[in-house]
């Protein structure tokens, strides 16, 4: 961990040498965290290099009034770190474009985790009903409000499959069935590349358990697929030696 | 008469195969006249790797009780890789769709060539005979799944 002044004087350097347009952070406001922008080194005063919002602010790389100030540095925790490398493996990002200081916020992820494979193992006890009811119950709730996609930065995609209307691959309302769809796809699609921030639960308005998804799929890419090519996203590789078991 | 009236539960199946292999093996069946399982809908993609993971929900959501998934053995593929990226997402997706609720005894995948009519005609009858038992699925979100909403 680094001193605080340390990390001020660089994000300082690199804003005054013009050698970033933006440095993005988390800084405090009326108790709350929240994310900042210093365009100078004045700016950098704001910025916390303590605190995490829960937000990813790598998913502030693939937005275009973002990119006009190009390149920019951002405040990284370990999540956020993972999430640009993801971004520059599917070249959404150039690296000469981000540069990432160290951020001092306590990662409680062990902790997380640890909770989340409990919850994970007791619903792998159940009947597929009763996981059926369980996701029912939470997806219940859901609005379709897409925070979970919006503070995603895996979700970069100009046109979401879930607005596609001809076909309508996800039904719009917020009923069940395309509740489960829309649940389905965002999970299927973090397949391999989720970096497990929680962005994603952090967000949503009606507190769906959207890591315990995440987790799930995390842990079966990591059981099935030991050894896949880190230069490579997974689904958009093979191996011989994949999983034939399940195919009759 | 009374008692033929009550038959066992229809149930549906829906295949989506491949057109160069099963397809064409689901044809051969055909025109070797092998009695099979009725309760299957075949639909035809150019290949494995087209069929995306939402076909298999969208099937579930229109009254499906089971889905095979079907297409070229390992290194059969008319195109020569789609059947493995296929199969690298089938693993993920089976999980996913068990952990969501969707029993993996109603998610079928196999191999079957062009010249493998009989293991067609084998597989739906297996399945068809499998699916029976559970009985006809419970589907997310369906009104018979929820509490019965109550209108003023």
């Amino acid at each position: 961990m680094k001193p605080v002044e340390e990390l001020k004087a660089t994000a300082a350097q690199l804003l005054e040498g013009k050698q970033v347009g933006l440095v993005i952070g988390f800084g405090r406001y009326r108790g709350r965290a929240r994310p900042v922008f210093a365009r100078n080194a004045a700016d950098v005063a704001n910025i916390d290099f303590g605190v995490d919002g829960g937000q990813n602010l790598a998913s502030y790389l693939t937005r275009n009034a973002i990119r006009k100030m190009f390149p920019v540095a951002v405040v990284a925790g370990d999540a956020t770190r993972r999430s640009v490398d993801v971004l520059i493996r599917e070249h959404q990002v150039k690296p000469e474009n981000v540069v990432l200081i160290d951020s001092n916020a306590v990662d409680a992820r062990a902790e997380r985790d640890a909770r989340l494979d409990a919850e994970i193992e007791r619903l792998w006890q159940l009947s597929p009903d009763e996981r059926m009811k369980f996701w029912e119950g939470h997806f219940d709730r859901c609005t379709r409000c897409y925070a979970c996609r919006q503070s995603c930065p895996n979700c970069y995609c100009t046109t979401c499959k879930a607005d596609k209307n001809r076909p309508a691959w996800v039904e719009t309302s917020a009923h069940g069935r395309g509740n489960f769809s829309w649940h389905f796809m965002r999970a299927f699609h973090q397949a391999g590349r989720c970096v497990e921030c929680g962005a994603c639960e952090t967000a949503c308005a009606a507190d769906i358990p959207l890591m315990l998804l995440n987790r799930m799929v995390a842990r079966v890419v990591a059981e099935s697929f030991p050894a896949t090519d880190a230069e490579k996203s997974l689904l958009s590789g093979w191996s011989k030696d994949d999983d034939n078991s399940f195919f009759l | 008469m009374q008692a033929e009236a009550v038959t066992k539960p229809k149930i549906k199946i829906f295949a989506f195969v491949c057109n160069w292999c099963t397809y064409a093996g689901a044809d051969l069946a055909g025109t070797s006249r092998i009695n099979y399982a009725a309760d299957v809908r075949i639909i035809r993609h150019t290949c494995t790797g087209r069929i995306d993971p939402l076909f298999l929900v969208k099937a579930f959501e229109n009254g499906a009780d089971a889905v095979i998934v079907s297409g070229c053995h390992p290194n059969d593929c008319h195109y020569n890789e789609g059947n493995y990226l296929a199969r690298r997402r089938w693993t993920v997706v089976r999980k996913l769709l068990d952990f969501m609720g969707i029993d993996n005894r109603r998610v079928y995948f196999s191999w079957v060539s062009a010249a493998e009519g009989a293991k067609w005609a084998d597989l739906v009858n297996r399945v068809s005979k499998s699916v029976s038992e559970l009985g006809p699925a419970r589907h997310f979100g369906s009104p018979a799944t929820q509490a019965q909403e109550v209108r003023p």
